[in-house]
């Protein structure tokens, strides 16, 4: 049984690893309720609704921070603020209320999200039929 | 519409119904993307007083796209003002080599931020938030890659130096014209772990393997040891 017991062991670490990759992944809703306080659903003129949070850095280093926490499909940065995607979320992030180090976050999924943040990613994160729609990229995976 | 965007709104009409052969076509952006992209650059300027712009030059050896894709606060085709009404200006300069079929080069494309103040952006700075450096404006969706590096430089410029964002604004497109959310992503668990999936496979793997050798192993020593043994064994 000896000579087993190396094989039994890789397969015990790989079905461990492989338990770990898919099951403790956090989400970046997580991420945000963990490093960011909430402040309630908003909702914009055009009735999408996004979750709110006041998070302690700068807008530059809270995108980057969740960059580097959670890897986006696709990132956008504009005069206003940063915009990050995900599969099935979209954040953005604008300065914050509170002076200079801080920023405020809006989550919101990708149907609520492309609404809210349509200024931004219209066209870029889908389809689109407002200006500048010639070069605008149609999502991750979707070309040109 | 404010005065300026009123005159952009102007200056991109009068581009589109130019004569043919009066005007130029631009190499990488259209000229309602460039208008677009100006305007952005505008409200960022009116906001931080800053001056944004960006200079590409493209040589295309093998088409008629040789020339110069530029513009900045003030308008498509005005360069950034490095002297005169600003005090501090950040403009992207880059270039793009696009070679002939039968060239054994390939294309190339590099992008550095050309600026007047120390604390202003980098291209590394840009390329932390997931922005190509330069790189990819030679590919087909170069003029894409542009207006995403251009319009990113506002952003980060507010950070370095404590400046105002332009405020974030409710979409004014109408609900008919928002379009869909498209494109489809990875997992976010994939994107973030792949390294993790491949290690995982790469144990389970190693740990099949073995299991099937030394069962093997384990047969053929069992085999041999109910065969009878013949004078030939002695």
């Amino acid at each position: 049984m000896r000579r087993f017991a190396l094989p039994a062991i890789l397969i015990g670490l790989g079905v461990l690893t492989l338990g770990w990759a898919v099951g403790c992944h956090q989400s970046v809703r997580a991420y945000l309720d963990d490093h960011c306080r909430y402040t309630g659903m908003t909702t914009d003129r055009g009735g999408h609704r996004a979750r709110g949070y006041d998070c302690p850095k700068a807008p530059g280093a809270m995108a980057r921070a969740v960059r580097s926490a959670h890897r986006p499909a696709d990132a956008r940065a504009s005069p206003s603020g940063y915009f990050l995607r995900y599969r099935s979320d979209m954040v953005g992030i604008l300065p914050g209320r509170r002076g200079a180090s801080s920023s405020r976050a809006l989550l919101a999924d990708e149907r609520n999200g492309y609404g809210y943040f349509n200024n931004y990613v219209g066209g870029w994160w889908g389809t689109y039929s407002g200006p500048g729609e010639s070069f605008r990229g149609g999502g991750p995976g979707g070309g040109k | 519409m404010t005065p300026r965007a009123a005159l952009l709104a102007v200056l991109a009409a009068t581009a589109a119904l130019a004569l043919p052969g009066a005007a130029q076509a631009r190499p990488l952006l259209d000229d309602a993307d460039a208008a677009e992209l100006a305007q952005t650059l505008a409200d960022a300027t009116d906001e931080q007083g800053v001056c944004y712009g960006w200079h590409i030059e493209v040589q295309d050896d093998g088409g008629s796209s040789d020339g110069v894709d530029e513009g900045s606060n003030l308008g498509p085709e005005l360069p950034v003002p490095i002297t005169g009404s600003c005090a501090r200006y950040v403009e992207l300069r880059g270039r793009v080599h696009w070679t002939s079929d039968w060239s054994e080069s390939d294309d190339s494309s590099s992008a550095r931020v050309v600026s007047n103040f120390p604390e202003a952006p980098t291209i590394d700075d840009l390329q932390d938030l997931g922005l190509d450096g330069g790189g990819d404006l030679k590919d087909d969706d170069g003029d894409a890659k542009l207006s995403a590096l251009v319009a990113a430089l506002p952003a980060v410029t507010a950070d370095k130096l404590n400046l105002p964002y332009v405020p974030f604004e409710d979409t004014t497109i109408p609900a008919a014209q928002q379009g869909q959310p498209t494109g489809s992503s990875l997992p976010d668990w994939l994107r973030d772990r792949w390294f993790v999936l491949v290690l995982a496979l790469l144990l389970l793997g190693a740990g099949g393997w073995l299991l099937v050798q030394r069962r093997a192993m384990a047969f053929a020593e069992e085999r041999d040891s109910k065969r009878p043994k013949t004078e030939t064994d002695t």
